[in-house]
This record gives structure tokens, sequence and C-alpha cells, in this order.
């Protein structure tokens, strides 16, 4: 194998990694490549946006979809003061900087900035939930269909 | 006195697997706060409930003391057991458990802090009485008085971090022009294990054993002795084999260091499960090492030659209740641990994280493994990496050395390279037969050990 192979192997798993494919077997003279990945709900974004485990779901039906995850465990709270409006109501447009919610620990509020632009989905959590680190909170709608 | 029914474990692990069976056996729902890279692992399927408290970085969950707070609160935990390691010896975390009304499964905040220090307890134990090894009185500040005090005591010293533990913040100086590096080293590694590199010296014992007594303490001031543990066969300050009895040990000697490890233990306004460890030299002089204010990795083979729980004891002296016995318990028999880890041994005790393809632990009587391993499981890069720990309690310690090398025989593991070949060869050496293991005996004579286990001598 010379380093031109070396490449095109490299070229081509990185476009497998980025690609919707799961699975690939190719053969091209002596070089037997195969290559398997799990499959991904939803583009990776601004660390807290992740791949979620949805336990045994397939893949998201619908790629243009994401998850804004719990930075920290603690109480989740949708508004900055019981008195006021909540951050953010299911429909909002938002960008990567809009804060959805704050999480309280031991008193220490964490406002929860979006990470991703888009169109508020759902809210996945009631004011004063307790969330842990990693809970999928809100869905996300980032493109249109 | 409060009954405990929510405990919230902050480890991982084997130790988080026994803390949830005796939470079991004690009718008492477990709650384990665990990281992002421990969501598949066997405690979080074990434990009643669990809750992820933040990604695989233990300063931003094992050890973020808010996390583990709000997660104790916001599930209504009414006690926190934290294992060993992490933030088990952390008198800030106890502080703040006390004050936010949740029980410390532990000593109280001001016990961790004084025995934490540990240049501050070898002073306290001057005060009281029991003999320390010989060092500086306390911290040393510059090179110069470096120099000097290992200069008085004679070389080859020890330098330790005043917050070191685990056989961390400790460098060995054979001679003064190692001294200033020992002390740079020791230090640093302090500074960023525990936030803190002050260092004192100690004259480095040689031909001597590491001896350490188990005591358990109740709110009431009572304090037992629960006999010692020999963990001499140690590598770079690891243990890796512990036994009770210890093989030097006799009558006298024990009630000696129960009496001193008691006195260490009031002084300290000590309650729960604590081990005050010594140096015991040929003579049978013992001297005080440090305390370690939690229950430790080797606890089971004192729960075995003792024939007791003291995980569960821990919960119920935590919640008030005084201890169960009125004297000093005395080990039966003979008991021996083997810690078995991912590392191999050939390559420099490399950590090889990985996955365990064969997960086949040995069975039988009177044999005990503590895990939280099972086929398929994962070595994570981010912590320890323990696999198990296997202990075996035999009459006598011919018995015991036999059934533990059939023990590791039958321990049959995949996936990743294992102690175990260490530890057989170890088993085998006649210096361990004789009981001869010293403290510096695997360090001496590893090129010889790895040498044979390479070529699969026994």
């Amino acid at each position: 194998m010379d380093k031109t192979d070396k490449e095109w192997i490299q070229e081509l798993m990185n476009k497998f990694q980025q690609s919707e494919i799961t699975k690939i077997k190719i053969r091209c003279g002596e070089i037997e490549l195969e290559m398997e990945k799990e499959a991904s709900r939803g583009k990776k974004s601004s660390g807290i946006i992740s791949e979620t485990d949805t336990d045994g779901q397939e893949g998201s039906q619908n790629p243009a979809e994401e998850e804004i995850l719990s930075p920290l465990v603690g109480t989740f709270y949708a508004a900055p003061s019981p008195d006021e409006e909540p951050f953010v109501k299911e429909g909002a447009e938002i960008t990567a900087d809009t804060v959805v919610g704050m999480v309280e620990s031991m008193k220490v509020f964490t406002e929860i900035p979006a990470g991703v632009q888009g169109s508020v989905q759902k809210i996945l959590v009631h004011d004063g939930d307790f969330v842990e680190y990693d809970q999928p909170l809100f869905t996300v709608r980032t493109e249109q269909p | 006195m409060k009954q405990i029914r929510r405990i919230l474990i902050a480890n991982r692990g084997e130790i988080a697997a026994r803390i949830i069976h005796a939470c079991r056996e004690e009718g008492i729902t477990s709650i384990l706060a665990y990281s992002s890279a421990d969501k598949n692992t066997l405690p979080v399927e074990m434990a009643d409930e669990s809750v992820c408290i933040g990604p695989p970085r233990a300063d931003r969950s094992y050890l973020f003391i808010p996390s583990v707070i709000g997660a104790a609160k916001g599930l209504k935990a009414d006690a926190v057991h934290p294992g060993y390691g992490f933030l088990a010896e952390n008198g800030d975390f106890a502080e703040i458990c006390e004050e936010q009304g949740l029980i410390f499964i532990g000593p109280s905040s001001k016990s961790i802090r004084l025995m934490g220090d540990k240049a501050a307890a070898r002073a306290l134990m001057t005060k009281i009485g029991v003999p320390v090894i010989p060092g500086t009185p306390g911290l040393v500040h510059s090179a110069e008085e470096s120099l000097e005090a290992a200069g008085d005591m004679g070389y080859p010293v020890l330098v330790k971090a005043a917050a070191g533990g685990g056989g961390k913040g400790m460098r060995t100086a054979e001679t003064p022009d190692e001294l200033a590096a020992a002390v740079h080293e020791a230090s640093e590694e302090a500074r960023k294990a525990f936030g803190s590199g002050g260092v004192y010296i100690e004259k480095f014992m040689k031909n001597v054993h590491h001896v350490e007594i188990q005591i358990m303490a109740d709110a009431r001031g009572h304090v037992i002795s629960l006999g010692e543990r020999d963990c001499s066969a140690q590598r770079k300050h690891q243990k890796l084999i512990e036994e009770s009895p210890s093989p030097l040990m006799t009558g006298t000697l024990r009630e000696n260091m129960g009496k001193a490890a008691k006195k260490a233990a009031r002084a300290a306004g000590y309650c729960g499960a604590g081990t005050v460890e010594f140096v015991v030299d040929r003579q049978g002089q013992f001297y005080f090492m440090e305390m370690n204010t939690r229950i430790q990795v080797e606890h089971p083979v004192t729960e075995m030659a003792v024939g007791t729980d003291l995980v569960r004891t821990m919960i119920r002296t935590a919640q008030g209740e005084p201890l169960p016995w009125d004297k000093d318990l005395v080990p039966r028999g003979w008991t021996i641990e083997c810690r078995i880890n991912a590392e191999d041994p050939a390559r420099q005790f490399a950590p090889s994280p990985g996955v365990l393809k064969v997960y086949e632990p040995p069975r039988g009587r009177d044999l005990r493994v503590d895990s939280a391993m099972k086929e398929g499981s994962v070595i994570s890069p981010f912590y320890d990496s323990m696999i198990a720990k296997v202990i075996v309690h035999k009459n006598s310690r011919e018995e015991a050395i036999n059934s533990m090398e059939q023990a590791l025989g039958q321990f049959h593991i995949e996936g990743v390279p294992t102690t175990i070949p260490l530890q057989k060869q170890i088993l085998s050496l006649p210096a361990f037969r004789e009981g001869r293991v010293d403290t510096a005996y695997i360090e001496t004579h590893l090129k010889d050990i790895l040498q044979n286990m390479k070529e699969g001598k026994s």
C-alpha cells in the first residue's frame, strides 16, 4: 500500500463519517475495505448538542431535528423568575446564542444557550423539573422541510 | 437518630457496586451518581435509581461538588456515600454535605481535615505518644531546609505531600542530588491532584512491612480495632496484594498496634470506618504513617478475616447507631486479596483500556470477587484501571496462597492485558511464601519477576 492509497482511504473514511451511510464495503484491486458506524441522529454542534441515546429507536426520521441537552445536573427553570415569561415557547425562532432556560444547582443558576439555530419544536421538560446531565430539554427544527 | 432511607453513591466501579449491595441488604434505596462515560456500566444497572452528573472528566463529574450535591438534593437523598478516591477525603465536600443536611457516610469534616493534613497528623500523633517515622516536624519551605533535614535523618528519604494519599505526591531521594527533584515532583503532583503542594520529609524505612489497622468508631466515641492488614507487596506505593493476619504479627504486637490506632482515632474525634497505617520493622517496632479516613480498597480482607460487613456498619454508625461489638475483633484463619488491573506488566504497567471480550471470574467456597465488570464491559481510559479484587479465606496462610493461585488460574479475561500473570508470579516467590516480602521487595526484584513471568515460570 503506497501513500496515495493511504490518502485515498483516509478521504473515504472522512466522507463515510460525514455521510448518512452506516455500512460500506469496497473492493478495489488488492485493497478490501469495510466500514461500519452507528446511525447518527442529527448533526453535532456546540458541545451541548450531541448524539443522544434513543434506546433502540432507529435513526431520526427527520435529520433536520436536533436536541438541546442539559449542560449539568440540577433543577430546570423555563423562565428567568417565577413572574416572568418563559425564555422560549414552542415555535420560537432561536439562534445559537439564545438562552432557552436555566439549570440551578446549589443556588448557582447556569444559563443554557441553544447552541443551534432554528425553531423550538417541543419543550420536553417542565419548569422546576430535576434534570440530569445530557438530558434532552428541547427539540429544535433546524431547516424548513 | 435519623433513619437513612436514600443514599446517593458518589463513586463508580466495584466500590459503587459494593455500596449498592450494602444498601440492598439494609433496605435502603441506592441512587448512583455517574458520569456519561459510565452510562453503560454494571453499577448503573444495579442501582435502584441513577443520575448522570456530568461528562467523563472527573473534575466535571465525580469531583464536581455542586453537581454531586445538586443530584443528592434533587433526588431527595438523605445521605451520601463517597466510596474511596474522588471526594472521599475532601473535607470541604463533607462540610457542604453537613451544611446541606445530608449525612456524609464517613467521619466529620473536622476529622477528615485533621488527618488529611499528613504533617499535622504526624504532629498530633507525637503529642499523644504514638510513635511516628523520624522526619521533619512540619512542612519544609526551602531547598536548604530540605537538605539539612534529610542529611540529619540520613538517606534515603521519602518526600511526602501533606495533602497526599493513595500513593500520590510521594517521591524517594537516595542522595542529596536527587532531593530537589523529588521535592519538586511530589509537590507538583500533589498540587495537581489535591490543590496543595506542601511537603515534608520522612526517613525512608528499609526492611519494613506496611501493616495497617482497621478501626471502626461510633458517634458516642466508642472505637474498636478489627485487626490488621499487611500490604507490603507494593509497586510504586500501589498495593498489589493484601493479607490478614500479617506474617510478622504476634498477639502482643497486635494489641499494641490496636491500642495506638484507637488512640489516634479518638484524638481525631473519629466516627465510622478508618484505617491507621504503620510501618513495622523486623524488631517489631511500629511507626505511624498516616490515617485514611475512608473505606479502603482492601476492606474485603478484613470483612472475610473477622466475618463482618464494614460498609453496612458504616451506614449504621452514620445514622447514629452504636457499634455492634464491645471488644476488638481478631482475624481468623488467613485471608488474601489480589488486585487485578487492566495494566500490562510487560510494558511498564501501561494502563490498557479496552473491551473485556471474555470475563469469567473464578467461583468457589471461601472465595469472593469484588468487581463491576461483565463480558463486554469497557475499561474506560478516564478512570483507574481496576478490573476486580479476588479475595480468598482459608485456615492457614499456605492454603490461602494455594487457593489464590487456583483462583487466579481460573480467572479468564480476554480483550485487555491484566496483572494476573504478575500476581501469580509474586504468589510463587519463595520470599512471599515465607512472609518476607517487605515494602521494597517487589520494586527491587521487579526485573527478575517480570523475566520469570515472560518465560512462564512458576
